[in-house]
């Protein structure tokens, strides 16, 4: 069998806890005693032995995550070897923090190591605006964390100058900014000339905010509600 | 914090569309004398002070729309700062529109306010999915900004040359280009419009010019975001109106 083509799609052994495999495959170094949280049913494949369990409980038992949704649909997983995790072809995206705190939109997380602070936080002095939701989870501690983005994604810098963003859009950013809302709703929109951008999200401070470029909200290929 | 992250900060702009990334486009709407016209929603970001208005279109044009189906919803991007817009991940393309671009609604993501558009009828008016039985016509000087599901093909079209696309893949091509439609099933086939071979209409041209295609026979991804599976396909309700609000 000539497979030239394919074996340039070998995964590359690499000796950090995650690394991303052509953009959209994350691969995680599993050794007992560091736990990952995944997204539930982002695993594509693993070698060597590695168990899945649901969310752990310290997460499920806030009522409050069933509520708003976010931070619900998480996994544990736990074992020695190599795990391989995507979601629909998104973009991966691999963060380690120092003893930060990262500010994120549930859905767009895929994995972060079990020894990271989760928090869910409501979005401070904004209203219910749609993407961002009324709340967020905030991931504070020194570990590695992965995000997935819709496309190709974009960190702006928001200590220069204000940067608004459509909540449909964001990603995470760091926590610490200033955050406000802006309505650009005008009269012509209420006799069906608005311009398709309600809403947008202005940041100010030291601190960046990460975009992607859609605003799919929704999982792409989901069958199940 | 150290992250692959950092190789995604804004790129330097060098004119008024720059692409960030194949999936994003960086508009700098402090150049140039016209407003940018930009596909409603498309805005993902921006920084400054800028006003997205609605474009008004008349009666009589907006009837047109309806009929034909390509109706294209676009906001006027005006003021001092920079619009980083994008549509659902497709792949984006700047380019001049010389001497005329005739292109699906559907694939049109931002283009100067300057430029001139029309609604034309594709030759031999069949519904099809891509290229619609109706077609927007650009023309002037100016840029366009095209979107194709995937990175695209550009095909050139020459006298000596015969270039037959799926009709359900063509984005754009030159104006200056006489099209055909034709059906490769043979007469066997005809109650069934895929017939044997899965390929139904295709679309041929004669003359001198280019064809943009994408690698993807489905429907334009927006047609999907109330179609759930249905609609990525193409078989949930009227997806080929260009509305992404």
């Amino acid at each position: 069998m000539d497979s030239q083509t394919l074996s340039a799609h070998r995964a590359a052994a690499t000796g950090v806890r995650m690394s991303v495999h052509s953009s959209k495959t994350l691969k995680v170094t599993m050794v007992t005693g560091q736990d990952l949280i995944a997204k539930a049913g982002s695993m594509i494949a693993y070698d060597g032995y590695v168990q899945f369990d649901g969310a752990p409980a310290s997460l499920r038992r806030s009522a409050e995550e069933m509520v708003t949704g976010e931070g619900g649909r998480l996994m544990l997983a736990r074992g020695d070897g190599d795990l391989y995790l995507a979601d629909y072809g998104g973009d991966i995206l691999v963060l380690h923090l120092n003893g930060e705190a990262l500010s994120v939109n549930g859905a767009t997380l895929l994995a972060c190591d079990a020894s990271l602070e989760l928090a869910i936080e409501p979005v401070k002095g904004l209203a219910k605006l749609s993407g961002s939701g009324l709340t967020n989870l905030v991931i504070k501690g020194t570990g590695w964390v992965a995000l997935v983005s819709r496309g190709i994604p974009m960190a702006l810098d928001c200590a220069e100058r204000e940067t608004y963003v459509d909540p449909d859009a964001l990603v995470a950013w760091t926590t610490g900014l200033e955050m406000k809302a802006r309505r650009t709703i005008k009269a012509s929109a209420l006799i069906g000339r608005g311009s398709g951008e309600a809403f947008q999200i202005g940041f100010k401070g030291q601190g960046f905010v990460v975009v992607q470029p859609s605003e799919d909200t929704g999982d792409r290929f989901k069958i199940r509600g | 914090m150290h992250s692959t992250l950092f190789a995604h900060v804004p790129v330097e702009s060098t004119g008024r569309y720059t692409l960030q990334n194949p999936q994003l486009l960086k508009t700098d709407v402090t150049q140039g004398s016209s407003p940018v016209l930009a596909r409603q929603g498309a805005m993902v970001a921006f920084e400054g002070q800028v006003e997205f208005d609605s474009q008004y279109r008349n009666r009589s044009w907006r009837n047109v729309e309806r009929m034909t189906g390509e109706g294209l919803d676009l906001m006027r991007c005006k003021g001092n700062g920079i619009v980083y817009l994008a549509n659902l991940a497709q792949h984006l393309h700047v380019m001049e529109v010389g001497r005329g671009i005739t292109v699906d609604s559907s694939y049109i993501l931002a283009f100067d306010g300057s430029l001139g558009v029309g609604i034309v009828a594709v030759d031999s008016a069949v519904e099809v999915a891509a290229a619609g039985a109706y077609n927007l016509e650009l023309s002037g000087s100016g840029q366009v900004v095209l979107m194709t599901s995937g990175e695209p093909l550009v095909l050139e079209v020459g006298p000596d040359k015969n270039v037959c696309v799926d009709s359900d893949a063509v984005i754009a091509w030159s104006t200056s280009l006489r099209t055909q439609l034709q059906a490769p099933t043979s007469t066997s086939g005809v109650w069934r419009r895929r017939g044997t071979t899965g390929e139904g209409w295709e679309m041929h041209f004669g003359g001198t010019g280019h064809v943009l295609v994408q690698p993807s026979e489905l429907l334009p991804p927006q047609g999907m975001r109330n179609g759930g599976v249905l609609g990525q396909f193409g078989m949930r309700g009227n997806s080929l109106g260009g509305s992404n609000s």
